[in-house]
């Protein structure tokens, strides 16, 4: 079962060199209680996707052009902002940051952030139900004390050592894992439909990021939450995720469960990737050329001007999607079989 | 270089400012065809005095009979003058001796920037008020004291900047291979300092501007019958509040030449700033 | 604890600078070319009487021998006499000081609660044409000459308008004198009347002194308001769902205050200097006021202990800001 599914997306930045188009007709979905990493390089529009969905692309210079968002039976593109706010963010929809340090408030305690998180939390869903009694309403106007428990209860949880004093310290007080760990309780506590973690480990050292993981893995699977996981390690995607998808310059190549896409690769450029790991052998390949301006796009397939097995029609249209296996998409005119 | 031209433009108040400025330039030259009245600024007609602003004397005439729009004109010499010369002192010294201290640490430098600290201690306008008195009012004095203010807030920024870029590996590269230390210093400490010293200088003709007129309103400054601006809203106290235009159209030209001066200063610390913070800056 | 030690620390730095001032002013003051006897006993004096003077004022000592005289008067919370008023320095600078202050105070205020609002307003109206013209507004507010405003504010509102008198703290009757503040005193003994001619003799001078206050302030605001809405925080914040009142209200107003407080050093720098110019356009009978007059007539000793005060109230300034800082922004403290 699908709870997003994006259909034709196209989002634009708007500078002064001209309009960036970072994302190019992209078709993505996750379904209920599925880890789907988004693996590409800087700049392929990933953290625009997680931005998209969340929609808090930059006022000034983000526009979406055209496209879909549909989540739990409506187009969040469709929604005013209002009803963004007050439903789907912080609520159904939560978010990870990349680097916990600058994303939490230096001036307030973790526990004030916290507990202003799942204070204002509007029932408009309840409302829709017709005020049925429910166990979220339980948050609706929560007293203080309440507020108090379940932010120990969920700190707990993440396994942040006395979290009643905890509660207490300043950011910048408690160390990066703890930082992100907090914020994994706070993605976490309004229960969502759907995380979007913006490559939550890349800030981290090595040994902490992957106990993070770990934490993060058992959490979601625990309560069936899916996860959008934007990284460009492919290690860590190989760690976690259920279904790998690669993005590369604004548009979807591959996506695959990830078994089949380690051992499978299909695309060119997801070929591309994997070989350039370093193994065994010794040898790392590289792929040629660098990545393209998105100002002044390639028309087609966008990796074409780099691409070994390209033809004619990979530079005048967009490939069209081809499902190989179970499950297994790409978008090529050539892929590999 | 064409695009940063590009960027000014678009920054409304900054090209506002410039205009400003550049009309206060071409004024200043051409004072002499542009007034009235261009005697007035010797010459007196007390049979004329006071006059209320009409179309003979658009601004009126002051307590002397003088045409006080022609003055004002040439006020603009004055100021011209003081701001530029005070100005381009200050800066000579405070970058010379900031490069210098910075660069070569010792007492000497210690003791250097302990001096630009004790002159940062008070507020500049009391210390140039002190030293214009003690030197004696007049135009050149004045300039000295103005600069003899204004120079450790060069000093301070070119300090910190020179210690900054000595550190920097390309400097520690160029003296391995053998550079002259001055051939450091002028081919690549300099470079990197200009933007900073442009930024500061720009938005300090301002300030200058406004202290030159408060030491002229005090008497400190400019004596008469130099036409400065501070000098005649001071004259012009004792005339209210019938003659309102000889206290309003001086004040009013200070006003405005200092907000060009601001504008223009702060449109180009937009252009020049960002790369500054490129800089190995806090 | 931390904090004391803090503060002890820099009262202990800033000594030598305090130092470093009185010496190049003592020094600066005795290498001018004019001679203060002179200014006292006017240009027909006899040779003797002059004479008389400078043996009593010690001005006949070499310059270092007149320093250390000094130093040792100072040593005792002896300031000297003051030329003029041929009062002890100490005393003028005590009766002078309280009306400085509410003046101060007074713009501060003004600035802060006209300050904060506008550069807010600018910052949530970005680009709007109410924003533009606040910014014109910041621009112009510093721009300004304090005397031309204040004289035009006596024109308009004082001499045509008749509204508010145009110069001195009070228009003859005084309350017995307990802070010094007519404000305040007004207020002690309590008289309505004494009251609202303080205020009214208050408030020209303090709108003059703060128009340059004021726009700073809303300068810095706005820009920090600005930048602290762009930080990653606020957006993690606005990606969270919280609604948009608390995100601008508690958040980001609070992080834009911590960067407005420490601008308050320079402000309060910026209100101390025009003192100088306002005081002496409205009569008013404090510090500034009193510098430009020593400073005209050579008193020595006048200049020396004004200037000895001004140094340290912007010590005290400095550290009492950097202080508030670490109060307000936890990291601070840690940087210590």
């Amino acid at each position: 079962m699908r709870i997003l599914d994006i259909e034709g997306l196209t989002v634009f930045y708007h500078t002064d060199q001209g309009a960036v188009e970072a994302l190019d007709e992209v078709n993505f979905s996750i379904g209920k209680g599925e880890i789907v990493g988004l693996v590409g390089e800087s700049g392929c529009g990933k953290s625009t996707m997680g931005k998209t969905i969340a929609r808090v692309l930059p006022e000034s210079t983000g526009e979406i052009v055209s496209g879909s968002i549909s989540f739990q039976g409506e187009d969040l593109l469709k929604l005013s902002e209002k009803e963004i706010n007050a439903r789907v963010r912080g609520r159904a929809i939560t978010i990870i940051p990349q680097d916990p340090f600058v994303s939490f408030n230096p001036v307030f305690t973790i526990g004030t952030q916290f507990s202003d998180i799942l204070k204002y939390k509007l029932v408009a869903g309840n409302r829709k139900n017709g005020g049925r009694k429910n166990p979220l309403q339980k948050l609706m106007h929560p007293s203080s004390k309440e507020l108090k428990k379940q932010i120990i209860q969920m700190l707990n949880r993440v396994q942040i050592p006395s979290p009643e004093k905890q509660m207490y310290k300043y950011p910048h007080e408690l160390s990066g894992g703890q930082r992100q760990r907090v914020m994994i309780a706070m993605a976490l506590a309004p229960q969502p439909s759907l995380v979007i973690a913006d490559e939550p480990t890349t800030a981290l050292d090595v040994t902490i990021g992957a106990q993070v993981l770990e934490l993060l893995k058992d959490l979601t699977k625990q309560f069936q939450t899916s996860v959008l996981f934007i990284t460009h390690d492919l290690g860590v995607a190989y760690d976690i995720c259920d279904r790998i998808t690669v993005m590369y310059a604004g548009q979807i190549m591959e996506s695959a469960p990830t078994d089949s896409f380690f051992k499978n690769p299909c695309h060119p450029y997801t070929r591309g990737l994997l070989d350039s790991l370093p193994n065994p052998q010794g040898k790392i390949q590289t792929i040629q050329g660098d990545i393209p301006s998105l100002i002044n796009p390639p028309k087609g397939c966008r990796f074409h001007p780099r691409c070994p097995r390209r033809v004619d029609e990979c530079t005048e249209q967009r490939p069209e999607l081809k499902e190989l296996f179970a499950n297994h998409i790409v978008h090529c005119f050539k892929p590999f079989l | 270089m064409r695009s940063t031209a590009k960027k000014f433009l678009k920054d409304t108040s900054a090209v506002i400012g410039a205009g400003v400025v550049f009309a206060l330039l071409v004024t200043a030259i051409f004072a002499p065809y542009l007034a009235p009245y261009p005697e007035d600024v010797r010459k007196v007609h007390p049979m004329q005095r006071l006059e209320p602003p009409s179309w003979k004397h658009p601004f009126g005439t002051d307590d002397v009979g003088r045409d006080l729009l022609s003055r004002v004109i040439f006020g603009t010499r004055v100021t011209i003058i003081i701001v530029f010369s005070a100005t381009s002192i200050s800066m000579v010294i405070g970058v010379l001796m900031g490069i210098f201290a910075g660069y070569y640490p010792g007492w000497l430098s210690m003791a250097a920037m302990r001096i630009a600290d004790i002159f940062l201690s008070i507020p500049q306008i009391i210390l140039a008020i002190a030293l214009a008195h003690a030197l004696g009012p007049s135009i050149p004095n004045l300039i000295l004291a103005i600069a003899l203010t204004y120079w450790p807030l060069f000093t301070r920024i070119v300090y910190a900047e020179t210690m900054s870029i000595k550190g920097r590996l390309f400097v520690e590269a160029t003296l391995a291979i053998g550079a002259k230390n001055f051939r450091v210093i002028a081919l690549h400490a300099f470079p990197n300092l200009m933007p900073s010293i442009v930024v500061r200088t720009t938005i300090g003709m301002g300030t200058v501007i406004l202290v030159a007129a408060v030491l002229g309103f005090l008497g400190v400054g400019a004596q008469p019958p130099t036409p400065e601006w501070g000098l005649m809203v001071a004259n012009s106290r004792e005339y209210l509040p019938d003659a309102w235009w000889f206290a309003t159209f001086p004040g009013m030209a200070i006003f405005v030449v200092v907000m060009a001066f601001n504008m223009f200063g702060d449109g180009l610390r937009d252009i020049i700033d960002p790369k500054l913070r490129r800089s190995s800056r806090k | 604890m931390k904090i004391l030690a803090y503060i002890l620390k820099r009262l202990a730095i800033s000594l030598p600078t305090l130092f470093g001032l009185i010496l190049v002013v003592f020094f600066l003051s005795r290498v001018i070319p004019a001679n203060p006897v002179i200014t006292l006993v006017g240009e027909y004096a006899s040779p003797e009487q002059i004479k008389e003077m400078t043996e009593r004022y010690g001005f006949d000592k070499p310059v270092y021998i007149q320093f250390f005289q000094y130093l040792k008067k100072l040593s005792h919370g002896d300031l000297g006499y003051s030329l003029r008023s041929t009062r002890p320095v100490m005393d003028e600078l005590k009766r002078r000081l309280p009306p400085t202050l509410e003046l101060v105070i007074a713009s501060l205020v003004i600035s802060v609660l006209l300050g904060i609002p506008v550069g807010v307003i600018a910052a949530l109206r970005r680009n709007s044409w109410l924003d533009h013209c606040l910014r014109a507004f910041t621009i112009g507010g510093v721009a300004i000459p304090g005397f031309w405003l204040g004289i035009m504010l006596q024109l308009i509102l004082g001499l045509y308008l008749n509204i508010f008198p145009l110069g001195g703290q009070m228009s003859g009757a005084e309350p017995p004198h307990v802070t010094g503040f007519m404000v305040i005193d007004s207020l002690l003994v309590p008289d309505g009347k004494l009251l609202l001619d303080a205020l009214y003799h208050l408030t020209l001078p303090a709108l003059t002194l703060s128009m340059p206050g004021v726009a700073t302030i809303a300068r810095f605001t706005r820009s920090g308001f600005l930048g602290v809405m762009q930080s990653d925080y606020i957006v993690y914040s606005r990606s969270m769902g919280l609604p948009r009142h608390l995100i601008v209200f508690k958040y980001a107003f609070r992080n834009a205050i911590v960067a407005t407080v420490s601008q308050i050093g320079l402000i309060m720098g910026i209100l101390l200097a025009g003192t100088v110019v306002i005081e002496y356009i409205y009569f008013w009978p404090g510090i500034g006021a009193y510098m430009v007059d020593v400073i005209l007539h050579f008193d020595y000793d006048g200049i020396l202990g004004t200037t000895l005060l001004i140094g340290v109230a912007f010590v005290i300034i400095n550290i009492t800001v950097d202080v508030i800082q670490a109060y307000i922004d936890p990291k601070v403290i840690d940087t210590l």
